[in-house]
């Protein structure tokens, strides 16, 4: 494993340091830790089998939770995208209104968007706005923000000035500036941004059964409840069947918008 | 010049492509007020929503009870958290290295069996979310940081191996020919002619991934898998409204602080030389 | 297309001699080093001046001047009579509407179609909400049909401009700044990515247009050839300042290896 500074005598001290603490996370984890005999004694291994043997009876009943967990995460990725547009434009630095003040307060938005995980934002919008989807998708849209904002930010910020010259050049206004040197620019990575994204939220959807929104995450915390390992094992493929969906369709539409 | 004016036919053709983008758009509109129906969305709710947080917030949150992330219970789950951290990005990527290989294209040793395999897994273990891993892990081995490690590993074995494999797929293919043509094996050339070109890369990725493992194992205890999440999950139960702040802010203060790092050791790494 | 074939110049049209634009003491500066020590220059209503110099001679600061993509650090601009120096923000997008540009990287937005690009040069005549929907006036479609055909690329209007070859796409830049109208033509540098064989059609219609269309044409040129095979008046620019001034026939080598001093040697 090549570490930060990675030169000879350095590399080999952070390379015996870093194994002298896994060694004691290791000791911690497994022996002070984990009461072993008590563990054997639940028979993990007949509970693992159980998940290998998916409870397929159930795939009817899934699609139309699968159904409500697509939506959830496309609305969750359209709220956040239209979110972090303005917070792009502040913490983008070469088109940032106030200069230092409003760049600094556009790079704290997208910090704090993503160093509160998606189920802390759950928990806070399900106090302001009760239990459901919206609390959900509001947590998720919140919780996609940073990462949306922070990579059209940087892609604002390497955008070819040539045009942009030229649209001035020819009298434009500022907006139109934005609009024909900006936007054509960084468009084609933003869609790739938000697929990805969207994406990754049908993943985040799966938790939000907690809140009481409904989909997948509902089905699963049901099995789950109930103990019910192969029907937790259904409800995962039909996760892994929707974004591997997903993967196919985000292909095909990262390539039209190139 | 000559030139004749265009006829209105052109111009139609020419106003074709943007017509498609209209439609996109109004199918995107569609589908949303969609899913805002399906999804019984209440959007009256949404009215006043920001004053509700500001209420809920000053009334119930602050002021944040510090004493509560004081207690040494507390700062000991720091410290777990951090060696579920370390222990479970070092097995994570371990596990990630030979996946990655596997399911490189450009460089796997059987493109039919294993490297379909390796991609299910990657993608499997990507596709539960950590939290879901957290309470099936609960429930095969029990409370404790064993589950929140192996959740851990699951979610680093996704993350990092996803971008290894993806750099590996991005690498310049000529080292690759010159090794093959000399009768290099494909571990060989992995190890002689992809390693190097990835090495700065994958140290970055490494470091990245500390960093977002380490987010994820503050809240994998919610579901009993160790660590501070265990914390947060009881004080909301209680509805100890003002520990859960001071909880809240302390994961965002550990977060940003880890953050910073893996930014300032990625800024480190970019510089020095190859 | 009609008004401008009205004004082209034959064998009856008198030179007009008074200056479309004319520069006096313009100074530039980059923080402390001084780019443009003092410039002045007039360019007449017929004149096609071609500014020759060494890189780093302020060749492209003293286009950029002009329409303040660079802002100067004095002097005057005088652009039909009007100072272009003092004027604020929105007068200024006017005042650039009349003078088109011509650049060396073509500056087209890439993912759009040429006909997209092309009108864009009106853009300082478009509203916002027009701008945003993209559904432009009809007649201004038409008329930058007109001017991609003249420049040759009627089959390529569709096309995104990001398909196009070098010389393809200088020519929708060409389309482009004529789309504005202009009274007056800055090009910077219009030959500089091109090949040679390339760069003399390029030039060629630069010249033609503009002669069309009687536009007085500023142009940057690195090339000496070129700038001798197409320009009426020449300006040799050294350190921010002009060393040089004069008809093509008038300069000589002893001049040439002046200007290029830093380079020769």
């Amino acid at each position: 494993m090549s570490l930060p500074g990675d030169s000879g005598r350095y590399g080999l001290a952070w390379l015996v340091a870093g194994l002298i603490a896994f060694v004691f996370c290791a000791h911690d984890i497994l022996v002070r830790d984990t009461d072993w005999t008590r563990m054997m004694a639940g028979h993990p291994w007949e509970t693992l089998a159980r998940f290998g043997r998916p409870d397929l009876t159930l795939l009817p009943d899934l699609l139309a939770p699968a159904l409500e967990t697509v939506l959830m995460a496309t609305l969750a990725s359209f709220v956040g995208l239209v979110l972090a547009l303005p917070v792009a434009w502040l913490g983008a630095a070469n088109i940032s209104p106030f200069g230092l003040i409003s760049f600094t307060a556009g790079r704290s938005l997208m910090t704090l968007s993503r160093s509160v995980h998606e189920m802390v934002w759950a928990l806070l919008f399900v106090s302001a706005v009760g239990l459901g989807a919206l609390p959900g998708i509001l947590a998720l849209a919140v919780r996609s923000v940073g990462f949306l904002a922070r990579t059209l930010a940087e892609a604002i910020e390497d955008v070819a000035p040539g045009p942009i010259e030229a649209i001035r050049a020819t009298g434009g206004s500022p907006f139109q500036v934005v609009l024909f040197g900006i936007v054509p620019q960084v468009l084609p990575t933003f869609v790739g941004c938000v697929i990805f994204e969207w994406d990754i939220n049908i993943r985040r959807s799966t938790i939000l059964g907690l809140v009481g929104a409904g989909g997948l995450g509902l089905a699963l915390f049901r099995q789950m409840a109930r103990a019910d390992y192969a029907g937790v094992a259904a409800v995962i493929l039909v996760v892994l069947a929707l974004i591997l969906a997903g993967e196919i369709i985000s292909d095909r539409a990262r390539k039209a918008v190139i | 010049m000559g030139a004749s004016p265009q006829t209105p036919a052109n111009a139609a053709a020419l106003a074709r492509p943007r017509m498609r983008s209209y439609l996109a758009l109004v199918g995107t509109l569609v589908l949303l007020g969609y899913a805002i129906e399906r999804l019984n969305i209440d959007l009256e709710r949404l009215v006043g929503m920001l004053g509700r947080i500001g209420t809920v917030l000053t009334d119930r949150y602050l002021p944040p009870n510090y004493e509560h992330i004081l207690q040494p219970d507390y700062l000991h789950s720091v410290l777990e958290t951090l060696e579920m951290t370390w222990f479970a990005t070092v097995i994570g990527l371990l596990l990630a290295v030979p996946l990655a290989w596997l399911s490189a294209g450009n460089l796997t040793p059987s493109p039919r069996l294993l490297r379909p395999v390796a991609r299910l897994v990657i993608m499997g273990v990507r596709a539960v979310h950590e939290m879901i891993w957290a309470i099936i892990l609960v429930s095969l081995v029990g409370f404790g940081m064993l589950a929140g490690s192996l959740a851990l590993v699951c979610f680093c074995v996704g993350f990092a191996g996803k971008l290894f494999s993806e750099s590996l797929e991005a690498i310049d293919p000529g080292p690759i020919e010159a090794l093959r043509a000399s009768g290099a094996g494909s571990l060989q050339v992995f190890w002689f002619a992809a390693l190097p070109q990835v090495r700065q890369t994958w140290a970055g990725i490494s470091i990245y991934s500390i960093d977002a493992v380490f987010r994820a194992a503050t809240v994998v205890g919610f579901f009993g898998a160790g660590g501070m999440g265990w914390f947060l999950r009881q004080s909301t139960q209680l509805v100890a409204s003002h520990d859960v702040a001071a909880i809240v802010l302390s994961i965002m203060l550990v977060v940003i602080v880890s953050e910073l790092a893996s930014t300032w050791l990625r800024h480190r790494l970019d510089q020095s030389p190859a | 297309m009609s008004r401008n074939d009205a004004e082209r110049p034959d064998a009856a049209a008198a030179p007009d001699p008074s200056p479309v634009l004319r520069i006096r003491g313009l100074e530039a500066r980059y923080g402390k080093r001084e780019v443009l020590r003092g410039i002045d220059l007039d360019v007449a209503r017929d004149d096609f001046v071609a500014i020759i110099g060494p890189s780093g001679s302020g060749k492209s600061t003293l286009i950029r001047c002009i329409n303040r993509l660079v802002e100067p650090s004095g002097g005057q601009v005088l652009f039909e009579g009007v100072d272009l120096l003092p004027l604020t923000p929105p007068a200024l997008r006017r005042a650039r509407r009349d003078i088109g540009m011509i650049f060396q990287e073509f500056n087209l937005v890439e993912r759009m179609t040429v006909l997209d690009n092309v009108v864009m040069g009106r853009l300082g005549e478009t509203g916002t909400l027009r701008s945003l929907t993209r559904i432009w006036r009809k007649d201004v479609v038409d008329e930058a049909l007109t001017l991609i055909a003249r420049v040759g690329l009627s089959e390529h209007a569709r096309q995104r401009a990001d398909r196009l070859s070098g010389g393809q796409r200088q020519r929708v830049g060409i389309a482009r700044a004529l789309m504005q109208r202009p009274r007056l033509l800055l090009v910077d540098e219009p030959t500089s990515s091109l090949d040679p064989r390339i760069a003399r059609e390029v030039m060629m219609l630069i010249r033609e247009v503009a002669g069309e269309r009687r536009i007085p044409v500023l142009c940057n040129i690195h090339d000496l050839d070129l700038a001798l095979a197409f320009c009426t008046r020449m300006v040799g620019l050294q350190h921010g300042k002009a060393r040089f001034e004069g008809r093509p026939e008038a300069l000589d080598r002893t001049s040439v290896q002046h200007i290029y001093e830093a380079e020769v040697l």
